[in-house]
């Protein structure tokens, strides 16, 4: 034990000796995650350049480039098409948007977006946000459109109230003056009859054959009778007249029931419309995009994968680095024929190098703690530390078989960028691991630097146990052990080698 | 009853790939010793005291400790009791001289409390008393001849191995650690094995010494037995006020019993198996001359004449010369 802290001590004191060494495994992730927080602690886009051109811009073009313009977008009219899509391939615009020429809503072509699909970790970002911008504008007509339409059928709803109302009226109106037809008729029908008892007395008279004022008296009787019954039967003869009067209006009676029905009809189907909302109408189904984890920066969402990262360069390149200059060093050879063991040595070695990295990310929390606004919750502590340790101590016993495998320091560490990269290339840090053929991708999966960020992820953003990180934690253990086990042997070989050379 | 050898080599035989280093070497060298052994370059130094120290492994033959096999594995306890500086130093340049020791100490299973008792000593020893806390790589190279030397005894070996311990040190810096290997020998009863090509300090410190050649030990002994053994041939060293030899060699040429005449720094360098006689013929000459001597001495040869002798002769007939007598 003795042996093995001295050793690590010494190796400490030999980094922190070489002050460039020293001045990157102290200041080297301080500055690091100071710039990341600050570049990244937020959650949007900054100076997007939007070229656009329209042969006519119109009143609806330029309500979009306005709508546009309004956040993180800047819009910048072009003069042709043509040096809009250029603009793209020179870097100078992110898209080019070509809008129909006088655009309205009646417009059949719809606008063009040009993108550069190599820029593949912005480009789906700004298609997304522009999509969205153009959504929220699309939106606004419809919302208008609608609203005038409803707005017409509420209008016509009220006005059918009020001529079914009328209608029923006149029906009734009507219906009335049929009635009075017939009751005239009736009562002409009943006149005419007693015209019979008008005859019959008057013949009676006659009967009678008074002479006299009598006979005069039965005489103008006689001729007002026949007056009578004559302007009777005259209005007899017209209640023919009166039935057709009362047969027409029995149809006009039904027309306006017709229209009555109708009018009901259309205000039933007016009625029927459930949904009178102009939002409703619009969006019928509506689409909320709800975060998994509580609402986060990008630096939140980085942060696992930086963690990693900083695992990665530090354990690779710290610890090829210090095997390395331990075995380019003088002091080499007395180390091999003390009586010490090569495990001790090895353990040596790595426990330095952990000091180190641990120490890089002790720094990086120190530094998230006052110059962040992200906090990590005590009660992950236990699991984080556990992750850290794990993938920290596989890029380091990764180091230490890049160190042990290679002679110069140029080699090693060019070894220990290109395993580095592989590891970042083929995780979801660049492009999502989704981008790759399936059988790559199963292979990818079993990537460490995968395995760690996902483990992290799971811990920092969805505070998991351990019990739900168990596949990652026990693929990671078994590469510990392998690792553990292959630079053993390489150092036993590389003194071998070393005794040859 | 004879002490058992320290260190004995017996039948070793060292390839790399195709080419045999070492072939059939035998060796014994015997405790409080310090021992050379001097060879040409490549000619296999490094290789033995590499199988020495277990840092390679021979195809053939066993290396013994103090009667201890150690030929395939050397067990901790023997390497608790050896200590080794390579042609290089081995330490770490970024280190304080202080914390190398701690560091070495450490490693050789030394408590903190033994590594404070030792470092003043060892450290006074080497005449570094005064720069324990100075960074390594700023000590003078002298110093850190000397750092690396005590690096190699801070856990008190029995047996101290040196690979070309004054390489590359100017002859000031030279004498300075091979006084101080004679000082290791005697203060710290240190067995002290050491190559070297330079046969000069070798026979200014080694008691004894053996020539490595050929991939064989052609002779081992101490400096005068193998003076003895190998030159019939005496040294005669003169020097004249004028300095001037030409004729006094060109007479010397002539005589049978001379063996080689070479003129150096102002001297005349004689060497012939009847030196008194020529010695004669000598001062006859310089009388004739008119010249007037200034020192003269007879030696046995030196160890360089030995050994450029040696390597002239032929091996075979010097070794089976060797068990015949």
């Amino acid at each position: 034990m003795y042996k093995l802290i001295e050793i690590i001590k010494k190796n400490l004191k030999l980094l922190l000796r070489s002050k460039s060494s020293a001045l990157i495994v102290l200041l080297g992730p301080l500055f690091l995650i100071l710039l990341i927080s600050m570049a990244f602690n937020t959650t949007s886009l900054y100076d997007l350049k939007i070229g656009a051109y329209s042969g006519a811009y119109s009143e609806l073009s330029n309500s979009i480039i306005e709508k546009l313009n309004q956040d993180e977008f800047n819009v910048i009219k072009v003069d042709s098409q043509e040096e809009c899509i250029n603009s793209i391939k020179s870097n100078d615009l992110h898209v080019c948007a070509v809008f129909p020429d006088s655009l309205n809503i009646n417009s059949e072509r719809g606008i063009e977006f040009y993108v550069d699909k190599s820029r593949i970790n912005l480009v789906y970002i700004i298609i997304n946000s522009i999509s969205t911008k153009i959504s929220t504008k699309s939106t606004e007509l419809s919302t208008a459109l609608t609203s005038t339409l409803l707005n017409s059928i509420n209008t016509a709803n009220a006005e059918i109230d009020q001529a079914s109302g009328e209608v029923i009226e006149l029906s009734i109106d009507l219906k009335e003056v049929k009635s009075n037809i017939e009751n005239i008729k009736n009562t002409l029908s009943t006149s005419l009859n007693e015209t019979t008892n008008t005859t019959v007395l008057s013949n009676k008279a006659d009967e009678l054959n008074l002479t006299g004022d009598a006979g005069e008296l039965v005489s103008s009787y006689r001729s007002l009778t026949t007056s009578l019954i004559s302007k009777i039967r005259d209005a007899q003869s017209s209640t023919s007249n009166l039935n057709d009067i009362s047969s027409n209006l029995e149809i006009q009676i039904q027309s306006i029931n017709e229209v009555s029905s109708s009018l009901s009809d259309v205000k039933n189907n007016f009625n029927s419309i459930e949904i009178k909302e102009v939002s409703k109408i619009v969006s019928p189904i509506s689409t909320e995009i709800k975060p998994i984890s509580g609402e986060s920066t990008h630096f939140d969402y980085t942060f696992p994968s930086l963690l990693i990262i900083v695992l990665l360069f530090s354990g690779l390149l710290v610890a090829s680095t210090t095997i390395i200059e331990e075995k380019a060093s003088k002091a080499f050879f007395r180390n091999f024929i003390t009586p010490t063991s090569s495990a001790l040595f090895v353990v040596g070695n790595y426990l330095s190098n952990l000091v180190v990295v641990l120490f890089q990310i002790v720094v990086i929390f120190v530094a998230l703690f006052f110059f962040s606004e992200a906090k990590v919750p005590p009660e992950i502590m236990t699991n984080l530390i556990l992750v850290v340790l794990l993938v920290g101590s596989i890029f380091i016993l990764l180091g230490m078989l890049i160190g042990y495998l290679f002679k110069s320091g140029e080699t090693a560490n060019l070894a220990a960028i290109s395993l580095a990269c592989i590891l970042l290339f083929f995780s979801n840090t660049i492009l999502p691991l989704e981008t790759l053929p399936l059988t790559i991708r199963s292979i990818a999966g079993y990537n460490p630097f995968i395995l760690g960020v996902d483990a992290l992820k799971e811990i920092l953003l969805f505070n998991a146990p351990l019990s739900e990180i168990a596949v990652q934690f026990y693929i990671l253990l078994s590469y510990l052990a392998v690792l553990i086990t292959l630079v053993y042997i390489v150092r036993l070989l590389s003194k071998r080698k070393y005794v040859e050379s | 009853m004879a002490q058992q050898p320290i260190i004995q080599f017996f039948n070793i035989t060292k390839i790399f790939g195709k080419n045999v280093v070492l072939d059939n070497l035998n060796l014994d060298i015997s405790c409080g010793e310090i021992f050379g052994i001097i060879g040409r370059s490549g000619s296999g130094k490094t290789t033995l005291l590499s199988a020495l120290i277990g840092f390679i492994k021979p195809e053939k033959g066993k290396i013994f400790f103090q009667g201890q096999n150690i030929t395939n594995n050397i067990p901790d306890s023997v390497k608790q009791q050896i200590g080794f500086t390579a042609q290089e130093g081995s330490y770490y340049p970024r280190l304080t001289v202080r914390e190398n020791l701690e560091y070495f100490g450490t490693l050789y299973n030394l408590s903190s409390s033994e590594i404070e008792n030792k470092i003043p000593g060892i450290l006074k020893l080497v005449n570094l008393d005064n720069d324990e806390n100075k960074i390594s790589s700023e000590l003078s190279s002298g110093m850190q001849k000397r750092l690396d030397i005590a690096c190699a005894i801070i856990h008190d070996p029995k047996l101290l191995i040196l690979d070309e311990p004054t390489e590359d040190l100017d002859p000031v810096l030279r004498k300075e650690v091979l006084n101080l290997l004679r000082k290791i020998n005697k203060e710290k009863n240190v067995t002290i094995i050491m190559t070297s090509h330079l046969l000069e300090e070798i026979e200014q410190i080694c008691t004894h010494l053996a020539i490595l050649h050929n991939k064989e030990i052609l002779i081992e002994g101490t400096l005068n037995e193998l003076k003895d053994y190998y030159s019939n041939n005496q040294e005669i060293i003169l020097e004249t006020y004028s300095g001037k030899y030409s004729a006094l060699i060109k007479s010397l040429k002539q005589r049978k019993e001379v063996n080689k005449v070479i003129e150096s720094d102002g001297k005349l360098l004689v060497y012939s198996p009847e030196a008194e006689n020529v010695l004669r013929f000598i001062m006859k000459e310089l009388e004739s001359q008119d010249e007037k001597v200034l020192d003269l001495d007879m030696n046995k040869p030196s160890l360089s004449e030995v050994f450029e002798s040696l390597i002239k002769e032929n091996v075979q007939v010097n070794r089976d010369n060797k068990k015949e007598s």
